[in-house]
């Protein structure tokens, strides 16, 4: 078993799961407390990934980041990055294809504090800053902790859209599933086993601390 | 002193509705918006407050101009200095009571003043425990002290104690006036209890329908009303008996069972009827 595999699906894991979580609280607050109109088209877009099958998603990720399209050529010309077939493009695959599961969790943790907690702390002179910091977050640790469980292991278990933008390159693009999948094709299904297991188990664990957790809200006592 | 003059049109159960309140207090005092239930003193707070928008108006707070409808002024809740203390507080459940007390402290904030509301409302003994472990008493009496502790300009109370039990609502009284004797802020209790104003406030508006039809202290509020001496309940009827072209009827009324005869009536047990009954006064 080839370690930098599992090393590469970890960093990507991580990586994709802080950055939607800095990206999905302002906007999972948003969608929550926005009344805008046009909020169902950020909410139809965000939602996508789910319904949408990963090739798809994978497909449409490849044809607007190669350097034969505007925003790829743009990107390679002008600011020298280069998102077809290397880690950073698996990067943002990754958030994009994990955009729903940050999000509609940490909507949720929102959506279940009552809108009385907000009057109160305003009253009390808070900006919402503040409130947010100090009371809305704390107050919905298992939502922001169910969110990153689910980015992290639906990231760690991607396919679909990581072989059509990242394809499998060793050490850039290579991930567990990947290598999972190169190996049946290849007979070699001791090493396949091993890739299995592993990703059976990081889900397997990663969804015990999520019900564990649920059931026993941590709070100082 | 505090001017405040809103007007505000909604709908309710399908029927227009409307508040229109000019009324001032001065600083200092300890003042009571009285009425039924529906009379509009919830709204009335909200807007004070800035939790709701009023269709015209303007409130102005000692110096300070909070709404000014004309002038397209209207002051966000958290810079308003105000303190809200509402029929059943919210308490953040995932700090102690210490951690909810420094959360409503600015920077600014005297911890002298912290401490002596905690010794004048005795919650010392709470400061470590979580809100869950408190009663409703004592969870009033932290969200009191915790709006004190900002100074507010204006305290306003939305049925504080309407759902704690008699005793601690006479204690959570007491403690509140003494408070008020010390610290001298303005306040505002809206409440449909009449024992609760006329305890607590030396100012007492009275509201019907969103208007204030009348204002002052209880004494000539309520003085010389012989002619008003009786009181309207609403009772069950529980028992009929025809006689001729009268019926007795028994009605329920609270928890004491009267009778009375009525002419050409025609009620049936369960009907729901207005009482007029005398008023007893007791010492």
């Amino acid at each position: 078993m080839d370690f930098e595999v599992i090393f590469l699906t970890l960093k990507l894991a991580l990586m994709t799961t802080f950055i939607l979580l800095c990206i999905g609280i302002p906007l999972a607050y948003w969608l929550n407390y926005s009344s805008r109109k046009w909020k169902v088209w950020v909410e139809t877009i965000v939602s996508l990934p789910i319904v949408l099958p990963p090739t798809v998603l994978g497909f449409y990720l490849l044809f607007f980041f190669s350097p034969e399209n505007w925003l790829g050529k743009f990107l390679d010309q002008y600011l020298g990055i280069r998102l077809v077939f290397t880690f950073t493009g698996l990067v943002i695959g990754s958030i994009i294809y994990s955009f729903p599961f940050m999000i509609q969790s940490i909507r949720t943790g929102f959506s279940q504090i009552p809108k009385s907690y907000m009057h109160e702390a305003l009253v009390l002179g808070k900006s919402k800053w503040v409130i947010i910091r100090k009371i809305l977050l704390p107050s919905m640790k298992n939502s922001i902790l169910t969110g990153c469980v689910l980015t992290f292991s639906h990231t760690i278990g991607e396919f679909g859209v990581i072989l059509m933008i990242g394809g499998n390159i060793p050490g850039e693009t290579r991930v567990i599933s990947i290598a999972l999948f190169d190996e049946v094709e290849k007979l070699n299904y001791h090493t396949a086993h091993m890739y299995s297991a592993s990703l059976l188990l990081v889900s397997f664990i990663v969804l015990f601390i999520v019900y564990s957790k649920r059931n026993n809200p941590f709070r100082k006592k | 002193m505090i001017k405040i003059q809103i007007y505000k049109e909604f709908f309710k159960s399908a029927n227009q509705f409307y508040i229109d309140v000019d009324f001032s207090l001065k600083k200092g005092s300890f003042n009571a918006l009285f009425g039924d239930s529906g009379s509009g003193k919830t709204t009335i707070l909200n807007v004070i407050a800035g939790i709701k928008y009023a269709d015209r108006g303007k409130i102005s707070v000692l110096d300070n101009v909070w709404l000014d409808t004309a002038a397209h002024i209207n002051l966000p809740i958290n810079k308003r200095k105000i303190g809200v203390v509402f029929q059943n507080s919210i308490l953040f459940p995932h700090l102690t009571v210490y951690e909810n007390l420094v959360f409503s402290k600015e920077k600014n904030d005297s911890l002298e003043l912290m401490n002596e509301l905690i010794q004048l409302f005795s919650i010392s003994d709470l400061l470590r425990q979580f809100p869950e472990n408190l009663s409703g008493g004592e969870k009033q009496k932290v969200a009191i002290v915790r709006s004190l502790i900002r100074n507010p300009d204006l305290l306003l109370l939305d049925e504080p104690f309407s759902a704690v039990d008699f005793q601690q609502r006479k204690e959570l009284q007491d403690a509140l006036l003494q408070v008020h004797q010390k610290l001298k802020f303005t306040a505002l209790v809206i409440s449909h209890d009449i024992e609760e104003v006329v305890r607590l406030s030396d100012n007492i508006f009275m509201l019907e329908k969103g208007k204030v039809i009348k204002n002052g202290p209880a004494l000539t509020l309520f003085e010389n009303k012989e002619e008003d001496s009786t009181i309207s309940l609403t009772g069950i009827v529980v028992s009929v008996e025809q006689h001729e072209r009268n019926q007795k009827i028994r009605i329920l009324v609270g928890k004491e069972i009267h009778a009375i005869e009525k002419e050409n009536s025609n009620h049936q047990i369960g009907d729901r009827i207005i009482v007029e009954m005398k008023k007893e006064v007791k010492f």
